[in-house]
C-alpha cells in the first residue's frame, strides 16, 4: 500500500534527543502512526512492524493505530528512521522534501534496526559504552 | 547540600524560558521547576550521560584520546582540507557561532547551520517580501487572535502558549484566556489543534492553496475560490478569514510544517502576503517558530560577520551564498565536502541518508557533550561543557531578543568556544607559517 508519511516532534522524541540511543528514543522514533483501516488492509496489529520502502531503500518500523490520522497517510516523529526514507534533493532551497514521501508500506517480520545499526548501514561504526 | 538557583535560561528550543528553577543536590542537578517536559528532561538527563573525554575511530574500534590529540587532528584536518563544511551551530552560543564563521573564511570552507534544514525557507520568503514580525512581549499583550500553521507548538514549544500566547496574562485584557482566539492550521489533527477555537485541517501539501484563498477573500475576490480547497470547505475558509479581519492585534506563527513541504519557501511567501492584506484593515503580525536554542543567534551573527544569514561559502576567497548550492544538505549530497565540522547538533538523526552517508566516508569532527546518532557516523567527537548548564553565552530567543544564557556548574569539561578559539588560532599559525 502506499501512503504519504508526514514527519515531526513529539514530546516524547523530544525529551530523549540527548538521549538518542536510549530504548525509548529507539521506540519513539520508529514508531509509524497509521490509520486503523489502513492497518486493516495490510494486516497488522497494535505493536506488529511494516516494511517502509521508497526508491529502492527500506526501513522496518512498529506500527500503532491512530484515528486521526487520515487514510492514506501516516505520521513518524522525526529522527533516523523518518530520515531513511527521504531523498537529497532539496528543489535549489536547501531543504529537502521532510513531510510528505511517498512510501510503499507492507507487513514483515523482520527486526527493527537500532539508532547504531542504522548508522551502520550508513557507513558508521556503532559506539556503545 | 541543597542548593537552589533561580532564573536559570533554559537551553533547549528557541521560547528561551527565563525563569527555571534548579534544585542541586551534591553537585547534580536533582529537581527541575517551571520547565516543560523537554525542558526538564534536558537539564535532569545530563548527569551520567556524557562522554567522559574525546573519542576517535580507529578502523574498526572507538579509542579514547586526549583533549591535545583531539585537537591536532582537528587543526590538521580542516587545514589540509579543499571543501570543509562547518555545520551545526544552533546548540551553541554566539560568541562560537562567532569563531565558526571566521574559521570558514580562514580556511575557505561552508559555514552553515540547522537553519537550512528548518526555517532556511522561511528566510528565503523574508528576503523577497520582509517579515512584518514583532517581539514576543507584544504578542502577549496586545495579540487578541492567535494563528499556529503547520506547528505543533503543545509538543514542540511547550511553554509557548502559556508564556506568550493563549494562556498568558496579558496587560490590554481583562481576561485574555476568554478574550483570545486561537486558530490552528495542520494537516493532522495535533494536541495543539485540540485547544483551537477554529481547526483547519488541510491536505498534506495544501498550504499554499488555502492561503491564496484566503488572500482572496480578504481582497474580496471570494468568488472564484471553488466549495473546497485543499480539503477546507470554502465556509470554514471564509470564517476564518472574517475572524481574522475582525482582530484588534492578531500574530501568526508558523512552523516547519510549512516550511518543508513542497513550495518551501513559496508557501511562506504566501503567508506573509496574507499577512501584508490584514495589514489593510488591521494589525498583524507573522513570526517563525524557531526550533533550537540558538538558530537564530546562527543568522544574526554570520549575517553581521559575512553579509548572510546561513549557507556561506567562502572557497572563493569572498562570502557567496546561494541557498540550494553552499546549503548543507546539497553539498554533502552531491558529495562535495572532503571534511566536516559538526558542531552541537545532530545531522546522523536529520539529514536525509546520502548525506548521512557522506559524512561516514569523510573526516568527521562532532562537537557534543553526549553520545548522539552522529556519533556512530564521525571520525572524532570532542565533549564540551553543556551551554546553559556549566558554560554560558548569549542566545537568540526565536523573536530576535539576545539572552544571557547562566552556567550554575562547576566544569571539569572545556567550552565550545575556547576549544573553537584554539583551533581557529593554531589553523592560523598554520596559514601564516606556510
Ligand atoms: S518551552 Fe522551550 S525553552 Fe521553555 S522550558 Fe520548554 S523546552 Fe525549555
Amino acid at each position: 500500500m502506499k501512503i504519504l508519511v508526514n514527519t515531526g516532534r513529539t514530546v516524547v522524541q523530544g525529551s530523549h534527543v540527548g538521549r538518542k540511543n536510549s530504548p525509548e528514543y529507539f521506540r519513539e522514533t520508529s514508531n509509524l502512526r497509521l490509520n486503523p483501516v489502513d492497518m486493516m488492509e495490510i494486516g497488522v496489529d497494535d505493536g506488529e512492524r511494516i516494511k517502509a520502502t521508497t526508491d529502492g531503500i527500506s526501513v522496518v518500523l512498529m506500527v500503532t493505530s491512530d484515528e486521526m490520522i487520515k487514510r492514506g497517510t501516516g505520521f513518524l516523529p522525526l529522527g533516523p528512521y523518518a530520515n531513511t526514507l527521504v531523498g537529497g534533493t532539496t528543489h535549489s532551497t536547501g531543504m529537502p522534501d521532510f513531510k510528505g514521501a511517498e512510501v510503499n508500506i507492507e507487513a514483515t517480520g523482520e527486526k527493527i534496526s537500532t539508532v547504531g545499526e542504522l548508522m551502520r548501514h550508513l557507513g558508521g561504526l556503532p559506539y556503545g559504552r | 547540600m541543597e542548593d537552589k538557583i533561580r532564573h536559570v535560561i533554559c537551553p533547549y528550543c528557541g521560547c528561551l524560558c527565563d525563569d527555571i528553577l534548579i534544585e542541586m543536590t551534591g553537585g547534580e542537578i536533582s529537581g527541575v521547576e517551571n520547565a516543560c517536559t523537554l525542558g526538564a528532561r534536558k537539564f535532569l538527563d545530563d548527569a551520567g550521560n556524557r562522554l567522559k573525554g574525546p573519542i576517535m575511530r580507529k578502523g574498526d574500534e572507538w579509542v579514547d584520546i586526549s583533549y591535545e590529540e583531539a585537537i591536532d587532528y582537528a587543526v590538521k584536518v580542516l587545514s589540509e582540507a579543499d571543501r570543509p563544511l562547518l555545520y551545526g551551530w544552533s546548540g551553541c552560543m554566539t560568541e562560537t557561532q562567532a569563531i565558526g564563521a571566521h574559521l570558514a573564511e580562514l580556511i575557505g570552507g561552508i559555514v552553515d547551520s540547522t537553519t537550512s534544514v528548518c526555517h532556511g525557507p522561511s528566510i528565503l520568503a523574508i528576503q523577497e517580501v520582509g517579515h512584518p514580525g514583532c517581539t514576543l512581549g507584544q504578542v502577549k499583550n496586545r495579540a487578541d487572535t492567535i494563528i499556529y500553521w503547520g506547528s505543533n507548538t503543545i509538543e514542540a514549544h511547550p511553554r509557548h502558549l502559556s508564556r506568550y500566547t493563549n494562556y498568558a496574562d496579558a496587560y490590554f485584557f481583562h481576561n485574555a484566556f476568554r478574550e483570545r482566539k486561537v486558530i490552528v492550521v495542520d494537516v493532522r489533527k495535533t494536541v495543539t489543534a485540540e485547544i483551537a477555537t477554529e481547526f483547519v485541517q488541510i491536505d498534506q501539501g495544501g498550504d499554499y492553496h488555502v492561503l491564496s484563498a484566503l488572500r482572496a477573500i480578504i481582497r474580496e475576490r471570494g468568488g472564484v475560490i471553488p466549495d473546497m480547497v485543499a480539503g477546507v470547505p470554502k465556509a470554514q475558509l471564509i470564517r476564518v478569514a472574517e475572524i481574522c479581519r475582525q482582530a484588534k492585534f492578531g500574530a501568526l506563527f508558523f512552523g516547519v510544517g510549512i516550511t518543508m513541504t513542497g513550495g518551501k519557501y513559496k508557501n511562506i511567501r504566501n503567508a506573509i502576503e496574507f499577512i501584508s492584506e490584514l495589514n489593510r484593515y488591521t494589525k498583524w503580525t507573522i513570526s517563525p517558530m524557531r526550533g533550537h536554542s540558538n538558530v537564530y543567534g546562527s543568522n544574526e551573527v554570520f549575517t553581521w560577520i559575512s553579509g548572510y544569514p546561513f549557507a556561506v561559502d567562502y572557497s572563493r576567497g569572498i562570502a557567496f551564498y546561494n541557498p540550494g548550492e553552499t546549503t548543507a544538505v546539497d553539498i554533502l549530497a552531491r558529495k562535495e565536502a572532503d571534511a566536516a565540522l559538526i558542531m552541537s547538533s545532530d545531522p546522523g538523526a536529520h539529514f536525509p541518508r546520502v548525506c548521512s552517508e557522506h559524512l561516514a566516508r569523510i573526516p568527521t569532527i562532532l562537537f557534543d557533550p553526549y553520545p548522539s546518532a552522529t556519533t556512530h557516523l564521525c571520525t572524532l567527537q570532542i565533549p564540551t561543557a553543556v551551554n546553559g548548564i556549566d558554560a554560558a553565552g548569549t542566545a537568540y530567543r526565536m523573536d530576535g531578543i539576545p539572552i544571557m544564557t547562566r552556567r550554575f556548574m562547576e566544569t571539569v569539561y572545556p567550552t565550545d568556544t575556547k576549544l573553537m578559539q584554539e583551533i581557529y588560532d593554531r589553523i592560523r599559525k598554520v596559514k601564516e607559517d606556510a
